[in-house]
């Protein structure tokens, strides 16, 4: 726990290296010829981002237990966090590597678009580090502004400038809730750091109305109803490319977040947040599903998908950290990677009035691009949970964890969550091979395309390696 | 035994195939891989045939227990463990028996996308092997389910008026079921450590625990059966599938929820399937008199052998549920027949079908007249599915009644009536379709059964008289397995 500067900087160095790069690519952007500036900038924070990612990696390859402390105890890396960490920057690189070339299209020209997604993955890290309220508090906030200018980044367009504008009043909203609830438990504790809190007593009914708020901020950041009402709205207005990101890293950092945050400092008060977030847990599985069913846009579905599977992975935070640790990583983990593979098939999509956005521009799609097709399908079945594709072992471990800790209403909410989820997949799934085709599909981003296809066969063969990764989330739940 | 992991392969070949199939597609450009794609899924099914035959003369029928085994660590509890008993080895073999006539049925009459259907096919193939080859409870779902996918495409795409329905509800239907299983699948792995069948089976649940995950799979196997009421989408998906789906459909997929109660529901829930013995018993006689009923009233004749479809699974389960070996025995010989039988008749209707196109029952009549062998053909099987006595049929009938017998006279009274009112339907469609004038216009110059036809059939006729005059070929297969789960009810 003896920590000088010097040790306090390697631990946060992966950090560093990706708020290093996305900087870098800044000033490259700003100083550089306009026509080198903006790949510069791409390349810069890709090449920061996979830095950070092999640092996390660094320190924990010898001992994947190890815990790191830094900066007298406010910031923390165990595995747990390690395993988020890197799945959300290499979500982030990902959008990045398959958004270079056409960014254009959507309206995201301007070089700041990377660097703008290198500062806010630097901010999740540091959230997902945090070891006490302010850092917390800090980390939330270096995650949501860079976001709010990302969702308003197109801003010629209407659409997206609305976006930005919800996004940011309601994100203030939350992250007002998120401080309050903050200065609520310090006002009872007299304690910010979480061991501290962990360590007060919990008979204290104004404490846990600090928890009630951090809760709902939290929510509200991973988009579980009912604090989701942003999400469509902003899915639907911003540019793909930036959607493809909120809805994989900063999703699998904030539920992260949320995890940690419940299982440390208030891990003893389990008892009286397992059945808050058992609500919200079955609240978004239904609601994500039902939500679904009536939507025209794809982005929109896509939207309350995101919110019906962040209830899934609630649930296994509902079940406490010794059951539902593995289970919250592997499926935020697999959901994650392939709602970035869905995003990049349908930035790859682009009929003749622009990007494909209703879902009858899916139609008879398995003809005119039938490698786009297969792949898609692989990754709707893989997200609605259908064997032998990886989302179905996420599915599989959150109802194990579920069914563990005895609940069985929920787990039965969630079955019929399930079934009627998998309902609006089909829908995609039957547009695109059960009808003719009715608008034209235009050649197809080669790096998009790419990473789709290199998606849906992460999913298709994860029935392979699905022992790899589960033993890798068994070991950073510290089981 | 032998060192070569012949159920891996029989799980992998048609995987192969169908990785091939879609790789010639690729390479050689929409619409030229057709006959490619043609013979690459005819030679691998012939292929996995022949290794399942392979198996079967290498099985001991006279050992209870799992033989072929293959057993691996996998992750968590799960293990990838194959293996195959008297139970099971019928219900591969009957699978990939079908397989190569599924094909062939859809040769010509599939006119659309034929790369991506073969394709699919394969990959239905491999999810079936894989059902009944599973040992650990976590591996049987993955293929349970995961057959969902081709049949749920092949239905869509190929399908008829009505295919995007059906294809919905079809899904749908069978995911909530399953789900309802995978919830007890995971208590019983949670209870017991491990998901491997063998371990599972000897682990003794609580009677009201028992009752509860009987009921869950329960909810999985009788849409799969389809046991009444949970029926409804049988008719549906048969009539939209194109004529190698039905086959399948009827053929093999049924199948799957009678294997499960036999291979789950009685050795692991016994207690439970003694409680729940009268519900099934009540549910299998309103399928067996209800379905007939119902058949006898279709103006569609894939409709009609859909109904007979549930009415011959009321066979099934009351035969399972009398929980002796004779019942036993009939269930699993009736599973078989039935296989053949309606896979039969599915292949019939699509010989019309393909030549005129419809299948209203009134647009046919005086077929005998312009195909007489197609017309001796289809009465062979029009018998065998009443059950008379050389045909298969019979047999699977005859045997599970008695069985019923034993436990329940009430039960077998109903069965019985239900054979005479199977002779009802089936006798009418057979006089609608081929007796009689033939006042069509329509079909005045269709033809008979060219050679593609004949060799669809002539290996179905046999195996439907083979097993009629000699069933102890398949049984004795089963004998000694049966026998260990009567003996294990009996313990309790």
């Amino acid at each position: 726990m003896v920590d000088s500067l010097r040790e306090s900087i390697t631990v946060v160095a992966p950090e560093l290296a990706v708020l290093g790069g996305a900087t870098i690519g800044l000033l490259g952007g700003l100083f550089l010829p306009k026509r080198m500036g903006s790949g510069f900038a791409t390349f810069a924070a890709v090449i920061g981002l996979i830095l950070g990612a092999a640092l996390v990696l660094y320190h924990f390859q010898g001992d994947p237990r190890a815990e790191y402390s830094a900066f007298g105890g406010a910031f923390r890396s165990t595995s747990f966090i390690a395993f988020a960490k890197i799945v959300a920057i290499s979500c982030a690189a990902i959008v990045l590597l398959m958004g270079e070339g056409h960014r254009a299209r959507f309206g995201l020209s301007g070089f700041e678009f990377a660097p703008l997604i290198g500062l806010a993955s630097a901010g999740l890290m540091v959230m997902l580090s945090a070891d006490d309220l302010i850092v917390l508090y800090l980390g939330v906030e270096m995650l949501s502004l860079p976001s709010y200018v990302l969702a308003a980044f197109a801003r010629d367009d209407r659409r997206a400038t609305e976006a930005g504008l919800k996004y940011f009043v309601l994100g203030a909203l939350a992250s007002g809730f998120i401080l309050y609830g903050s200065s609520l438990v310090y006002g009872f504790t007299g304690a910010i750091d979480f061991a501290g809190i962990a360590a007060a007593t919990y008979s204290d009914i104004p404490l846990l109305f600090g928890l009630v708020f951090i809760i709902c901020g939290l929510a509200f950041k991973c988009s579980a109803a009912p604090f989701h009402m942003w999400t469509p709205d902003v899915y639907e207005g911003a540019p793909l490319p930036v959607v493809a990101f909120f809805a994989s890293a900063p999703k699998m950092a904030a539920v992260a977040i949320f995890a940690r945050v419940l299982f440390e400092p208030f891990g003893p008060a389990f008892s009286d947040w397992a059945g808050v977030l058992q609500v919200i847990a079955a609240i978004s599985m239904v609601w994500g599903a039902i939500g679904a069913l009536t939507q025209k846009n794809i982005k929109r579905l896509l939207a309350y998908s995101s919110i019906n599977n962040v209830g899934f992975a609630l649930m296994a935070i509902a079940t406490g950290p010794a059951l539902g640790g593995q289970a919250v990583l592997l499926y935020m983990g697999i959901y994650s990677l392939t709602v970035v593979g869905v995003f990049a098939g349908l930035a790859a999509l682009r009929g003749p009035d622009g990007a494909v956005e209703t879902l009858d521009g899916f139609k008879g799609l398995s003809k005119s691009r039938p490698g786009m097709a297969i792949a898609m399908t692989i990754l709707f079945f893989s997200i609605a949970g259908v064997p032998p594709l990886l989302g179905f072992w996420g599915k599989l471990y959150v109802f194990t964890a579920a069914l563990e800790a005895g609940y069985v209403a929920l787990w039965a909410i969630a079955c019929v969550a399930t079934v009627v989820a998998a309902g609006y997949y089909l829908i995609l799934i039957a547009r695109m091979w059960f009808d003719e085709p009715v608008v034209e599909i235009a050649p197809r981003g080669p790096a998009t395309a790419l990473t789709m296809d290199l998606a849906a066969i992460f999913v298709l063969v994860g029935l392979g390696f699905f022992g790899i990764i589960e033993s890798a989330a068994r070991i950073a739940a510290g089981q | 035994m032998s060192a070569f992991p012949i159920l891996t392969g029989l799980v992998i070949a048609p995987v192969v195939g169908s990785a091939l199939i879609l790789g010639v597609q690729r390479l050689s450009g929409p619409g030229k891989a057709d006959g490619a794609a043609r013979w690459i899924a005819l030679v691998t099914t012939l292929v996995t045939l022949g290794m399942g035959i392979q198996a079967l003369i290498g099985f001991d029928p006279s050992v209870a227990g799992y033989q072929w085994v293959e057993n691996y660590a996998w992750f968590g509890t799960a293990r990838y463990k194959l293996g195959v008993d008297g139970v099971s080895l019928p219900l591969l073999l009957l699978t990939l028996g079908l397989m190569p006539f599924c094909i062939l049925a859809s040769w010509k009459s599939i006119e659309r996308r034929v790369p991506e259907y073969f394709a699919l096919f394969l990959l239905l193939e491999t999810m079936m092997i894989g059902v009944f080859c599973a040992l650990d409870l976590i591996l049987f779902y993955v293929f349970f389910e995961g057959g969902l996918i081709p049949m749920f495409l092949i239905i869509g795409v190929w399908g008829g008026k009505n295919r995007v329905y059906a294809a919905f509800k079809f899904f749908l239907y069978t995911l909530l079921g399953s789900i309802l299983m995978l919830g007890a699948i995971i208590y019983m792995a949670l209870a017991a450590g491990s998901s491997d069948f063998e371990v599972l089976a000897k682990q003794d649940f609580a009677p009201d625990i028992q009752t509860w995950l009987w009921l869950a799979f329960f909810a999985s196997f009788a849409v799969k059966m389809p046991m009444f009421p949970v029926h409804t989408w049988l008719p549906d998906a048969h009539v939209e599938a194109p004529t190698a789906g039905s086959v399948i459909l009827a053929g093999v997929l049924l199948k799957m929820g009678g294997y499960g109660f036999i291979r789950f529901s009685l050795p692991m829930f016994p207690d439970a399937s003694l409680l729940f013995q009268p519900l099934v018993f009540v549910l299998s006689g309103i399928a067996i008199i209800y379905a007939s009923l119902v058949a006898f009233r279709q103006t569609d004749i894939k409709k009609l052998i859909a109904y007979s479809s549930v009415a011959h699974m009321g066979f099934v389960t009351m035969g399972i549920f009398a929980g002796n070996e004779l019942g036993l025995q009939g269930a699993t010989f009736q599973m078989l027949s039935h296989g053949v039988i309606s896979s039969a008749l599915f292949l019939c209707v699509g010989v019309v079908y393909d030549r005129a196109h419809t299948r209203e029952i009134a647009f046919y009549g005086g077929l005998v007249h312009r195909m007489p062998v197609y017309a001796a053909i289809f009465l062979l099987f029009t018998l065998a599915n009443v059950g008379l006595p050389g045909t298969s049929g019979f047999v699977g009938e005859i045997v599970s009644m008695m069985g019923a017998f034993e436990v329940s006279t009430g039960m077998a009274i109903a069965a019985a009536s239900g054979v005479i009112l199977s002779a009802v339907y089936a006798l009418t469609l057979y006089r609608k379709v081929a007796f009689g004038e033939l006042v069509n216009p329509a079909l005045a110059d269709i033809r008979d059964l060219d050679a593609r036809e004949w060799l669809i059939f002539v290996p179905l006729v046999a195996a439907t008289l083979i097993l009629g005059f000699y069933p102890a070929l398949a049984t004795d297969l089963g004998e000694a397995s049966l026998r260990a789960i009567v003996a294990s009810l009996a313990g309790t």
